[in-house]
């Protein structure tokens, strides 16, 4: 089955579960050969994607495209694609060797012959000495190996993966993450990873869908979806931004100025905006300078451009950075990241006064929301 | 747990083991005694320990027949309800797509024990009788010319009334095993390029083993014992163990029906540890 890597393409896909739409009109291309992560958090209708995919879950309207052919008809053996299940789905009754062999059997192929196959695709995932366990002999981790010989023993095009390491303690993860990215290399076929862990998403694909209520925000590399992200959704889901918003209250020249929630105010290239636009921003929390504030506040209060004063709400020591939590009227979830060195030269605490500013080119300005959900 | 203190576990297990005491191990117990014992006409229990009682059970030819005749019925009932239990039970379990609906069809199946067994019994002779609705029905259509005779009051009707009283004690332990399989399983199994009936061979028939072998010993435990469907159906032309037990019992020869008993219970003993063989029951426990 397996040739040339095999593109998937998904036209207008839409799932609907009576008056609910799950999945709204969807369309993307993930080029072949590609480690392809759907993100978001949950309902979001990835798993539902996903399984469309595989031919699953009926769908309601548009198509599924894999290399030439429309499959959306197809049922899910003649697609190419294999599926591995969150929590595995392995065959209790069956030994780790009968279940990789599984699909062999059910072609018809001879016993020796894909007892053979089968041991080959429990070596690549380092199960073979386990061969003849019953899964509930096996940790969790070893019946996902298991699972995954079992999804790639009938050389799909493309490998469509449902969650497949949250199940698992976060040492374990990270080791099989390491293993997925290998295996798909090696393999060249694309994988179609369903995860909400912005980290899992960005240590694995070379594209990130990001999804929301049934809609694709954002499909991107995941350093274009981090250092760009498209919307409000996405800046707040991959997380170590901050989003602030406000309304454009002057032009001059190419700058806009904008006051913010609460005591911010900030620039941004004018291109488009007028006065009285809501404008929504993106800036990463490590492209912050935070300085303290040693005298009294009210000296301050002339504060020039981009920036605001705040008191720290929290301190989180992370090893390599160190994350402070900012407390101003009208902003949410406000973090500073600082490298270790530089906070404890500072040496600050908890309640103390800082002065928070960027340089307006590394603030971005996000799209709006597909859709606010409130 | 608290370890120092095993007396705790024991006493929480104690009422059921007095329970377990006084309804069934004594009663047996005195089976097993009185079928040691002799009897005369008109002395019917003389405390023994006498062989006798089992060497009449094995030495007459009329045991060896019954309990052929009784196999028999007893294949034939267990295959006929294990194919409909498990076909209702499939259907139930796994296309019938709301719980509600599965209780209501659910529920439908056990209609028929609403009624006591001799009234269920007894219902079968119109429609099986020599005037009965299938007769005219058939002599009417022109599709025989005489009413079958073999309808009622033979092996056949026998058969059916076994099938019509037990079936559902095939449904229920099937339907129970098959809603424990996860449908991801299912999913799983045609994402491996299964069809339909190699999903049945393959997944869902091993996955409901323990609830077949269940059904299986239920089935076969009660047509082993049973006499009152032979003798309402049969028309007192069958024999069965059962109905072989009951007529000694009828002229109070107590120490030879103890005796058949324990015969017949040894021989169900021994197809139930087929059965365990077969299926490991205690997952379904």
């Amino acid at each position: 089955m397996a040739g040339a890597p095999q593109d998937i393409e998904l036209v207008g896909l839409t799932k609907r579960f009576g008056t609910v739409e799950a999945v709204r009109s969807i369309n993307v291309r993930i080029p072949g050969g590609s480690y392809c992560c759907l993100l978001g958090p949950s309902g979001c209708g990835k798993t539902t994607t996903l399984r469309m995919i595989a031919g699953h879950e009926p769908i309601s309207d548009g198509d599924v495209v894999i290399g030439s052919s429309n499959v959306t008809r197809q049922p899910p053996a003649q697609r190419g694609t294999a599926m591995m299940f969150q929590s595995y789905a392995l065959f209790p009754h069956l030994s780790c060797l009968e279940n990789v062999a599984f699909s062999l059997q059910m072609q018809g192929v001879g016993k020796a012959e894909r007892h053979e196959a089968a041991h080959e695709y429990l070596r690549l995932v380092e199960m073979d000495a386990q061969a003849a366990r019953l899964p509930n002999q096996l940790s969790g981790g070893q019946q996902q190996r298991v699972a995954l010989a079992r999804a790639l023993v009938t050389k799909p095009d493309v490998l469509l993966l449902d969650e497949p390491l949250s199940a698992l303690d976060p040492f374990l993860r990270v080791r099989m993450r390491e293993e997925l990215k290998r295996l798909q290399s090696e393999l060249g076929i694309s994988f179609v990873h369903v995860t909400h862990s912005q980290e899992e998403a960005m240590a694995l694909a070379d594209l990130v869908v990001v999804m929301n209520d049934g809609r694709i925000e954002q499909a991107n590399s995941p350093r274009e979806v981090f250092e760009w992200p498209a919307s409000v959704f996405v800046a707040r889901f991959i997380g170590d931004h901050n989003v602030i918003s406000g309304t454009v209250d002057g032009l001059h020249g190419a700058t806009a100025w904008i006051k913010g929630n609460g005591e911010v105010r900030f620039s941004l290239p004018a291109d488009g905006l007028s006065v009285g636009d809501s404008v929504d921003a993106a800036i990463r929390s490590d492209k912050l300078q935070m300085a303290p504030i040693t005298s009294a506040p009210a000296e301050h209060e002339a504060e020039s451009e981009d920036g605001f004063t705040a008191t720290i709400a929290s301190i989180e020591y992370l090893g390599l950075w160190v994350r402070l939590g900012l407390d101003l009227p009208g902003l949410t979830d406000f973090r500073v990241s600082q490298p270790d060195t530089a906070f404890f030269a500072d040496s600050l605490h908890v309640g103390d006064r800082v002065r928070v500013s960027w340089s307006s080119s590394n603030l971005h300005r996000l799209g709006a929301d597909r859709k606010h959900i409130h | 747990m608290d370890r120092s203190r095993p007396w705790i576990t024991y006493l929480q297990a104690t009422p059921l083991s007095l329970v377990f005491l006084v309804f069934f191990v004594v009663p047996i117990a005195m089976v097993v005694v009185v079928s040691f014992f002799d009897y005369q006409a008109y002395d019917i229990l003389i405390p023994d320990f006498t062989f006798v009682n089992y060497e009449d059970v094995f030495t007459a030819n009329v045991t060896y027949q019954t309990y052929w005749i009784t196999l028999k019925f007893c294949l034939t009932v267990w295959a006929i309800t294990l194919a409909l239990g498990f076909t209702i039970a499939y259907f139930l379990a796994f296309h019938v797509r709301t719980v509600t609906m599965q209780i209501v069809l659910f529920l439908l199946c056990t209609i028929p024990f609403w009624t006591s067994i001799v009234i269920r019994m007894i219902a079968w002779i119109p429609l099986l009788g020599r005037n009965g609705l299938i007769n005219n029905a058939l002599v009417g259509t022109g599709i025989v010319h005489e009413p079958l005779e073999w309808l009622l009051f033979s092996e056949f009707a026998v058969i059916v009334g076994y099938v019509h009283l037990y079936t559902l004690f095939m449904i229920v332990p099937i339907f129970n095993s098959m809603m424990r399989i996860d449908r991801r399983l299912l999913e799983a199994a045609v994402d491996g390029g299964a069809t339909g009936w190699q999903t049945v061979r393959h997944v869902i028939i091993p996955l409901s083993k323990p609830g077949i072998a269940i059904g299986s010993i239920f089935v076969i435990a009660m047509v082993m014992g049973d006499f009152v469907t032979v003798n309402v159906l049969g028309g007192g032309q069958i024999a069965s163990i059962g109905k072989m037990i009951a007529t000694e019992l009828s002229y109070l020869q107590f120490p030879p029906a103890a005796a058949s008993a324990m015969v017949l219970m040894g021989l169900v003993i021994v197809l139930i540890a087929l059965l365990m063989r077969f299926a490991d029951v205690r997952k379904e426990l």
